[in-house]
């Protein structure tokens, strides 16, 4: 039984690889709790799947059970009837601490182990699991680099010289350890500064782009919800879900006045934040490689200004943007410095549009992970992508349908 | 001043040989009442329930005059060391107790469902995390108790016990002969001394065995 919770992400993923479909990592089955001295169940025949690799989010007004659900999955909390499955298998089949072992669990309020260095309390797993030293010394060093704090400067202090966000990563580090294909959050980023837990979002985000961990997370900011997770569970009034469902989705159409109510007026703001660059479709522009000689940059800028771009792109060789060149009033090309580049995979809409606002120009320049140009967007590429999604919000935003 | 001198001079093997024996019955004592401690606070832990009778045995029994509980154990275990040792047991037992469980209270439960939440059984939890956070509070309780137990260890000598109280009873009882006072100053001073080195040794095992994250 432990082999198929071990089972990291490479094998999961040669096991994938066919053509079947995604299979679920965690499976709830009718579950739900209720406590003696309570009347109402806290959660109420829960059926629920979550994919291999996605990140699910569950949300809802403080007592709605969401992280009841949550420790219910890792058994910190027994489910009162219903079945578990991770992996296709009875939680209840492993003892509980073993199941543990292989899930990661991030808390609010990181719970680091005060009386343990950084490196002690990253390798509290791995120790448990009985790993070499020199493997967990190694894997220290790696995860710390990974959630950004140098090692040889962090692995010996001590929790309490840490900032609240710097804990937190930690807490991710520890929880990535012996590299679990299940990640449980609960609430882990609202014990910092907006400031900070904006940051540690983004952080996050792109580190599970690299690590497809299955994720299950717990918040009450809706937002974040939005932000984060691939689909979001709302819970509603005596422990139903409300709704279930992609961010786009949700924001979108929500599904009744209690969603709508949780979403408040700042629903669309958030389908700005919840769109990727990667879901809308970009604009092209006309690039031309470093390579090329005053002539032919003269030839692009006049092609360019036929189809009425007052500027090209010039890329160097693996087709990174480098800077614009216009034509100056003597009809030579001029050099201009490309102030920014937007993320296709990790910038929404919504910082599309700010950096839009504030860039000299009016289009932004996007690019992919390896930073090779990928297309333009302006405000009105943002307004046209926008029309499917905004739904009947369409009409304030003055989108046309 | 000479007269102090002269007793020295006479006494002062039994002075050293009484320190001796009250160090002894002291570090005996100690060691016994941290297993039993260790023990009871374990089955406090385990039982939550024994937590709360427990503290408030550990808090009266200190009122306890000790004089009259070493009244008690001639009836039942005769004269010597055994009922010293006895006494000092339950008077030290009560700190280190005391200490023990709430220390062990005293953890944030965020700590504590970490520690589970990643995979740590219930023991391990214990040792790993518990006692090690707990532990300051502790060692102050093994050092309070070690020094009610120097004290109380004097008047053991009631029962005919080990130590210095020997040398100060011979001497209380004999107030108005020469050698009165200096047998009484000396014992002070012996307790005392011993008092203090416990006491430093009692710092220096904080200072090596506390974890600097939570010093």
């Amino acid at each position: 039984m432990q082999v198929a919770l071990d089972l990291s992400p490479q094998e999961a993923s040669q096991v994938d690889s066919g053509v079947k479909p995604r299979r679920s990592a965690i499976e709830l089955r009718d579950v739900s709790k209720h406590y003696k001295d309570a009347g109402a169940p806290i959660v109420d025949k829960l059926t629920l799947s979550i994919a291999e690799g996605e990140f699910v989010a569950l949300t809802g007004p403080s007592g709605c059970g969401k992280t009841t659900t949550l420790k219910m999955i890792n058994r910190l909390i027994e489910p009162s009837s219903g079945q578990i499955l991770i992996n296709g298998l009875d939680v209840d089949d492993l003892p509980s601490h073993r199941l543990r072992q292989g899930i990661g669990y991030v808390i609010q309020n990181v719970g680091l182990f005060p009386h343990m260095t950084i490196a002690e309390n990253v390798a509290a797993v791995p120790r448990l699991l009985g790993w070499k030293k020199d493997r967990t010394a190694n894997r220290i060093d790696e995860l710390l680099s990974m959630v950004g704090l140098e090692p040889s400067m962090y692995r010996d202090r001590y929790p309490r010289e840490l900032s609240g966000g710097q804990a937190q990563r930690v807490g991710v580090a520890r929880a990535l350890a012996a590299d679990p294909p299940i990640l449980l959050m609960d609430e882990p980023f609202a014990a910092v500064d907006p400031i900070t837990r904006t940051s540690l979002q983004d952080e996050f985000l792109r580190l599970q782009q690299s690590i497809r961990k299955t994720i299950v997370f717990v918040t009450h900011d809706m937002a974040e919800a939005m932000r984060l997770a691939d689909r979001v569970v709302i819970f509603g009034p005596q422990s139903k879900i409300a709704q279930v469902g992609a961010p786009t989705e949700v924001l979108s159409a929500p599904a009744d006045a209690f969603v709508s109510s949780m979403l408040g007026t700042g629903r669309l703001v958030q389908l700005l934040s919840c769109v990727k660059l990667r879901d809308v479709s970009l604009d092209p522009w006309p690039t031309i490689s470093e390579e090329m000689g005053q002539d032919e940059r003269l030839v692009a800028l006049a092609e360019a200004l036929g189809r009425g771009k007052d500027r090209v792109l010039v890329l160097d060789e693996a087709k990174r943007p480098r800077y614009w060149i216009y034509l100056d009033g003597n009809g030579e090309s001029m050099r201009f410095e490309l102030d920014c580049t937007l993320d296709l995979e990790v910038t929404s809409l919504r910082d599309a549009i700010t950096q839009i606002v504030y860039c000299p120009h009016d289009c932004a320049v996007v690019v992919d992970g390896d930073e090779s140009f990928q297309g333009v967007i302006d405000l009105k590429g943002i307004r046209r992508s926008l029309a499917p999604l905004a739904g009947s919000s369409a009409s304030i935003i003055g989108v046309d349908k | 001043m000479s007269g102090y001198l002269q007793y020295l001079r006479y006494g002062y093997h039994t002075l050293i040989s009484e320190s001796l024996s009250h160090i002894v019955i002291v570090v005996v004592a100690m060691l016994v009442a941290f297993i039993v401690a260790s023990l009871l606070g374990l089955l406090a832990y385990r039982r939550s329930w024994l937590a709360e009778p427990l503290l408030s045995i550990t808090s009266t029994a200190l009122t306890l005059p000790s004089l009259a509980l070493f009244g008690l154990m001639i009836p039942i275990f005769g004269l010597g060391f055994v009922p010293t040792l006895i006494v000092l047991v339950i008077y030290a037992v009560m700190p280190i107790l005391r200490n023990l469980i709430t220390g062990l209270n005293s953890i944030s439960p965020a700590i504590l469902e970490a520690a589970t939440g990643i995979g740590m059984t219930r023991t391990r939890r214990l040792f790993v995390v518990e006692v090690p956070l707990a532990w300051p509070i502790i060692v102050t309780g093994l050092r309070f108790s070690s020094m009610m137990v120097v004290g109380v260890a004097a008047v053991g000598a009631y029962v005919g016990g080990p130590g210095l109280g020997a040398t100060l009873f011979n001497g209380l009882a004999e107030v108005g002969s020469r050698s009165a006072v200096p047998e009484v100053l000396s014992a002070t001073i012996m307790i005392l001394l011993i008092a203090i080195a416990l006491d430093g040794l009692f710092w220096l095992i904080s200072r090596l065995t506390v974890s600097p994250g939570i010093r």
